[in-house]
């Protein structure tokens, strides 16, 4: 249980990233295009979330961020295919 | 040897200890099945028209009342019922549909000050609120309270009168239910105003009555494409939900070391998709 109590505030930031990109999505409800605006944000803030949370684990490599790009763009893809 | 579904879906030396459909090819091969599923959905609905399509049971009626309790708790007068600004979104609501456009303003240009003129409503102040594919009138209401500009149309001091129409058919091949909300205050001067942006000036003239009412709208049961897009969209994150879990479980749970994206995010960043996916509402407003 070390490390995520040692991460506990890098999974903070995120929750709190991923929280009011929902509480955003569920007031723009009605304007798809905010919406589609919204989950783009939330990827590249994901993404940038991944680069400095392995950069202060001192385990970034470039697999890694390949890993979050294509996690990040599988999401907003499905999420956005639902508002077009 | 593992079997094929263990390698896939839990980490194992024969994966190098990570599920192979977390692996980077793995994604963009989900990545190539999404697309692909969606395509045939798209697909569907241009060739067969009707297939898919979404069509609701709103009543106008309900639509002007829930309008008013908006009014009324803003401490804004309420609208009356007017049946030439009925006609008019009437008419508006088949001009869409005849002229496959779903906009303010038509393809060639007509705006929504036409239908009013053409009902014979004389209007002083004109408005106009747009909304398709939603299922009862009470999300319509509040999708417009939701949007600043539908809000400040519909809470409008300067208008006096209403008329809803709520009509089915079809645009780009979708069936749907679109509902138009027509504001006006007759007689003397000025401005008119789509989704809230004041505009113009049009001199009033004699009003003339118009009797009409808006016929109610016939129900036909179809699968809705936003419906069969949710589901698709939904059993993609659930599939890398349940892969993250397992990834998850069984590194914590043996401990295992390896160079890899932090997978407790990217729960998070999944589980929060799902709940988008589940709260966007299908409707749409302009």
């Amino acid at each position: 249980m070390k490390k995520p109590l040692r991460n506990i505030v890098d999974y903070l930031i995120l929750s709190l990233i991923v929280s009011t990109a929902i509480v955003l999505i569920l007031y723009f409800n009605g304007s798809k295009y905010t919406q589609q605006i919204i989950i783009i944000a939330l990827s590249i803030l994901y993404i940038v979330w991944g680069v400095l949370h392995h950069l202060k684990e001192k385990s970034l490599q470039a697999r890694i961020i390949i890993e979050y790009v294509l996690f990040a763009l599988l999401g907003s893809i499905v999420v956005i295919g639902l508002l077009k | 040897m593992a079997h094929p579904f263990i390698t896939l879906f839990v980490p194992h030396p024969h994966n190098n200890h990570k599920a192979k459909i977390l692996w980077p090819k793995s994604i963009v091969i989900l990545i190539g099945l999404f697309i692909m599923g969606r395509s045939i959905i798209d697909i569907t609905i241009g060739l067969r028209p009707g297939v898919l399509g979404f069509a609701a049971q709103i009543n106008p009626d309900k639509v002007i009342e829930l309008t008013n309790i908006e009014r009324l708790n803003a401490g804004v007068s309420i609208v009356k019922v007017n049946s030439s600004l009925n006609q008019a979104a009437l008419a508006k609501a088949a001009d869409m549909f005849e002229n496959n456009y779903w906009a303010h303003i038509s393809p060639t240009g007509t705006e929504p000050w036409y239908f009013i003129t053409e009902s014979g409503y004389k209007y002083k102040h004109a408005g106009e609120n747009l909304a398709r594919d939603f299922s009862n009138p009470t999300d319509v209401v509040k999708a417009w309270m939701a949007s600043p500009t539908h809000r400040q149309n519909l809470l409008d001091d300067r208008y006096q009168e209403i008329g809803v129409a709520v009509m089915d058919g079809t645009i780009n091949g979708v069936e749907t239910t679109l509902v138009v909300q027509m504001f006006g205050s007759s007689q003397t001067s000025v401005s008119k105003i789509a989704s809230s942006k004041v505009t113009n000036t049009v001199l009033a003239e004699e009003p003339t009555p118009v009797v009409q009412t808006v016929p109610a709208p016939e129900i036909t049961p179809t699968l809705s494409p936003m419906d069969l897009s949710r589901v698709w969209s939904l059993a993609f994150v659930v599939l890398v939900l349940l892969a993250l879990s397992l990834d998850w479980i069984f590194v914590f749970r043996y401990n295992i070391i390896r160079i890899s994206g932090d997978t407790w995010a990217h729960l998070t960043f999944f589980a929060g998709l799902a709940i988008i996916l589940l709260i966007i509402r299908q409707g749409i407003v302009l």
